[in-house]
């Protein structure tokens, strides 16, 4: 492998590594604290197996309180919380039929918010091209499992009180959010996930007490058929 | 971990690498549609805004009057105005995730209250 690829590669990388550890640990002390049954190990092998974290900040609340959550209302949390990486994989369709297999699978399983980004910057057009996106997905993705993995292990070793440290998941989703909002388009869309959201809660909360848990799929099913019925409005407004 | 944990967290990552793949098994030989265009596009948000409400619905001492719920907007409102203004999400969650505790387990409220 050239060296200049894999260096120019490393040096894209790097805002990224900065990124991922921190926030990986962040995850794995979570990760850790709320679930004591989890090590390191444990932390490595999800981040390993999932690379998201947006899903894996998600799966910390699934695991702790699992009883509550059937596997059908997890895909479809899945699917709702991700279903962006959908449209990551459209621009590259056409080049990935080139590469071998191995290749291919392992570019569209390593695919993250972050890493597409810098993916889509790619400075080579020939030779090179498929070399540093493999450094680009490989080098985020380490990033990711070793920060899980040390946070993982700083959480094992925690003995001070950390009641409430599950905040730092809503406040992951908090900045995603408001990041999402800087874009005008993804206000409305935003709003009526929130305030659907709020009122499926507050129904739960008042009349059927002791089953918030099963609240997601009714706030499911109608912020996806709300979205359906704006559409027009929306594609509209967009245009 | 029990049985049903690891199903779940295999389920996730399952569906999370199903979803990557999706567009290179689906939309190798034809476009997708412009419905499900505007559905990848407009989700997003409104799936994390959901998941926002619901997190804080579930975060641990939220119900606590007036400690946890007093921490639990005042957190949140710390963590909003300093990525908006900041664009640090390190900072954003730590600060957020640091308040909360603090009133959470009553420190806060004896700093400055006592």
């Amino acid at each position: 492998m050239p060296q200049s690829v894999v260096r120019r590669a490393f040096v894209a990388s790097l805002p990224v590594l900065m990124g991922y550890l921190s926030m990986g640990m962040a995850w794995g002390v979570l990760f850790t604290t709320q679930v004591p049954q989890a090590g390191p190990v444990a932390a490595g092998v999800v981040s390993a197996a999932t690379i998201s974290g947006s899903m894996q900040f998600a799966a910390v609340e699934i695991v702790k309180n699992a009883a509550n959550y059937s596997l059908g209302l997890i895909a479809l949390l899945a699917i709702l919380i991700n279903i962006r990486y959908c449209a990551y994989g459209l621009p590259f369709i056409e080049e990935f039929k080139r590469y071998p297999w191995y290749l291919r699978w392992y570019l569209v399983c390593a695919l993250t918010d972050e890493t597409y980004a810098l993916q889509v910057q790619c400075p080579y057009s020939g030779g090179g091209r498929s070399r540093y996106l493999f450094c680009i997905a490989f080098f985020d993705e380490c990033y990711w499992i070793a920060g899980t993995v040390i946070g993982a292990a700083a959480g094992k070793l925690i003995t001070f009180d950390t009641t409430g440290i599950d905040f730092s998941m809503a406040a992951l989703f908090i900045v995603i959010l408001v990041d999402q909002c800087r874009e005008k388009s993804n206000r409305i869309p935003a709003i009526t996930g929130g305030v659907i959201t709020a009122a499926v809660w507050g129904f739960f909360f008042l009349f059927l007490p002791g089953h918030v848990n099963k609240m997601l799929f009714p706030a499911m099913a109608l912020i996806v058929s709300s979205l359906l019925f704006m559409r027009k409005k929306l594609e509209a407004a967009a245009s | 971990m029990t049985n049903h944990q690891i199903l779940a967290l295999t389920v996730m990552s399952a569906v999370v690498l199903a979803l990557r793949a999706l567009p290179f098994a689906v939309f190798r030989h034809r476009k997708p549609s412009s419905l499900f265009l505007y559905l990848g596009k407009t989700i997003s948000a409104a799936a994390i805004a959901m998941l926002v409400v619901y997190s804080l619905s579930t975060v641990s001492g939220a119900g606590a009057v007036p400690a946890g719920t007093i921490g639990l907007f005042s957190a949140s409102a710390v963590v909003v105005l300093l990525q908006i203004f900041f664009k640090n999400p390190l900072l954003s969650i730590a600060a957020g995730t640091v308040i909360y505790m603090l009133s959470v387990q009553g420190v806060l409220g004896k700093l400055l209250f006592f």
